[in-house]
């Protein structure tokens, strides 16, 4: 398609600036002309854009940042000890999410939060499940997590993951707990039973050398002469051996029960973050003003190179090399029975031709 | 008269326009299109009135500029339909007539019992009655040219001719004229078909243009260019 204007204009005008002059005009003449229908977009982008973002604010993210001790870690029970510790705590964290009574525990301890549910929408776990689904939690590094809660009003989020911070040192230090307890329990049965072993061979060695009358000093040299007593000296060596493991194992346990390492919030959530959402209201009205100018100069263009009618006076001499005779100025009162035709119209007087 | 004609009164129109536009009254404006034709007042002339296509307002400057040059010039105005695909002049000017100049072509009737006075210095033709020979007849009028006679004396014919380029003997048509105006419709006729228009009438083109209903919506403050 032919561009309009084109270069007839170049053809006469020598000088550039009248090039432009006249194209504006044009432009301008057009815009003149439909002002109201290019204006809409300068107003109506911006506030189209306004209002989705306000859908969009419906969700107003409210984020903590976490640092992850690596001694935590050994805490949360099954871990990946390839993965991070952030990775990890992650795992973690969203398992807990998956657990309804944690969700629930979240959500009673934002007041704020279960304002927003009535009574049967709580009982029906919509509320427990609002926490789950508008829950996120995500690595940013090896050490470091971020917890996301998405909800209307910043300040019930910011609640709500207040809320979470505190329900989840609660879970692990109660795994904590539960495996330390444990894992007491399974040593003391251990150390039971090593103490068992030992008084039964150290009662049978005592029994042998009663039988034998040998003394403590005597012990050495019977276990060269005797091979029988040698394997009972040994049994009972080793039988000391691992009482005395068990014992260290138990202890170890219960130092473990006093290891209180939980997650450190260093950017805990607060009015900041639902305050960056007036900054992204501002820039959409700009981005929609700017859009609305873009295509309100779009529409102007395609017009005016849609249009191939002489407009001004000043036109025809450049498109048709004639002179003007006179102009009419446009008067309703003087077009009496003069209805503009087009040229398809004209097409049906040839067939008299 | 034409220097006076030429001194008319006009201020320099935002648009760059030569013309008093927007505050002329329209028989200024046929004052100024006379002047420029520069035919003499005196032995007067044929002007042809033509478009590109119709409906860009041919007839009523016809109409205009016959009662203005009626008014003006001491010699007769005769003001010829030769548009016979949408002969209106009759019901405009309130006439019942049937006869015009598609008689005359035709040879059924004599120049002189088609015109009709209208004026005290104004006589029509309307087309008459237009049958399926009206491409043939439009085609026979530069022939028959039976508007140059000498033995009616000096005066100015103003004839509507068709749109050029509806009818394919309407650039032939022209041809009778002494000189012919074009007349386009401002933001209406496109580029194109005035151009072709401006090409049929080949080697005797339009002495100019009248641009009729012409509009800017440009703001008074706009720069002139």
């Amino acid at each position: 398609m032919e561009v309009w204007p084109n270069e007839d204009l170049l053809n006469i005008s020598d000088n550039s600036i009248r090039l432009e002059c006249d194209v504006m005009k044009r432009y301008a003449d057009t815009f003149f002309r439909s002002w109201l229908v290019a204006l809409v977009p300068i107003f109506v982008l911006p506030m189209a854009f306004y209002m989705i973002l306000r859908g969009s604010t419906n969700q107003v993210p409210v984020s903590a940042h976490i640092w992850v001790d690596r001694s935590s870690i050994q805490q949360i029970g099954d871990t990946d000890p390839y993965a991070s510790s952030a990775q990890n705590m992650t795992n973690y964290m969203n398992q807990l999410l998956q657990t309804s009574a944690f969700d629930l525990t979240v959500a009673k301890m934002s007041p704020l939060y279960g304002q927003q549910f009535p009574a049967q929408m709580q009982r029906d776990g919509v509320m427990a499940q609002g926490v789950r689904q508008n829950m996120q939690v995500a690595p940013l590094g090896s050490d470091l997590l971020i917890v996301t809660f998405m909800n209307k009003n910043g300040l019930v989020g910011e609640q709500v993951v207040r809320g979470f911070l505190s329900a989840v040192p609660q879970e692990i230090r109660l795994l904590s707990k539960q495996t330390a307890v444990k894992a007491l329990q399974y040593d003391k049965s251990q150390l039971k039973d090593a103490q068992r072993t030992f008084d039964s061979y150290a009662g049978k060695m005592r029994s042998y050398l009663k039988s034998h009358h040998i003394s403590a000093a005597g012990i050495d040299a019977q276990r060269l002469i005797d091979p029988k007593f040698a394997s009972l000296y040994l049994a009972v060596q080793s039988a000391q051996s691992n009482v005395q493991s068990a014992q260290q194992q138990a202890s170890l346990a219960v130092n473990q029960r006093a290891v209180s390492g939980t997650i450190r919030v260093i950017d805990p959530p607060g009015v900041g973050s639902v305050k960056s959402s007036k900054k992204k209201t501002l820039l959409n009205l700009i981005v929609g003003f700017a859009f609305g100018v873009l295509l309100s100069a779009t529409f102007i263009v395609v017009r005016t190179a849609l249009d191939r009618t002489v407009r001004f006076v000043d036109e025809v001499p450049v498109f048709f090399g004639l002179p003007v005779l006179g102009v009419m100025p446009h008067r309703p009162s003087l077009a009496v029975a003069s209805h503009p035709r087009s040229v398809s119209d004209s097409s049906d007087l040839r067939r008299l031709s | 008269m034409i220097a006076r004609l030429r001194d008319s009164p006009g201020a320099r129109h935002h648009d760059g326009s030569i013309q008093t536009v927007s505050d002329a009254v329209p028989g200024e404006v046929f004052r100024q299109v006379y002047a420029q034709l520069e035919l003499s007042p005196a032995s007067g002339g044929i002007i042809g009135i033509t478009s590109a296509i119709s409906g860009e307002g041919r007839t009523t400057i016809a109409l205009g500029m016959a009662r203005t040059l009626a008014n003006d010039l001491d010699i007769p105005v005769l003001l010829v339909e030769a548009d016979f695909d949408r002969p209106s002049i009759a019901g405009r000017l309130g006439l019942s007539v049937k006869e015009g100049l598609c008689e005359v072509l035709r040879g059924e009737a004599r120049l002189e019992s088609v015109m009709l006075p209208i004026g005290d210095n104004l006589a029509v033709i309307t087309a008459g009655t237009v049958g399926t020979d009206a491409g043939h007849l439009l085609g026979q009028l530069p022939i028959l040219d039976p508007f140059h006679s000498t033995d009616r004396g000096p005066s100015v014919v103003l004839i509507d001719l068709p749109p050029i380029t509806a009818y394919g003997y309407s650039a032939r048509a022209a041809r009778i004229a002494d000189v012919t105006v074009l007349v386009v419709r401002s933001g209406v006729t496109p580029i194109e078909t005035v151009r072709e228009a401006v090409s049929r009438l080949g080697d005797q083109p339009p002495r100019g243009l009248i641009l009729n209903a012409q509009r800017s919506a440009l703001p008074a403050w706009w720069p002139a260019g």
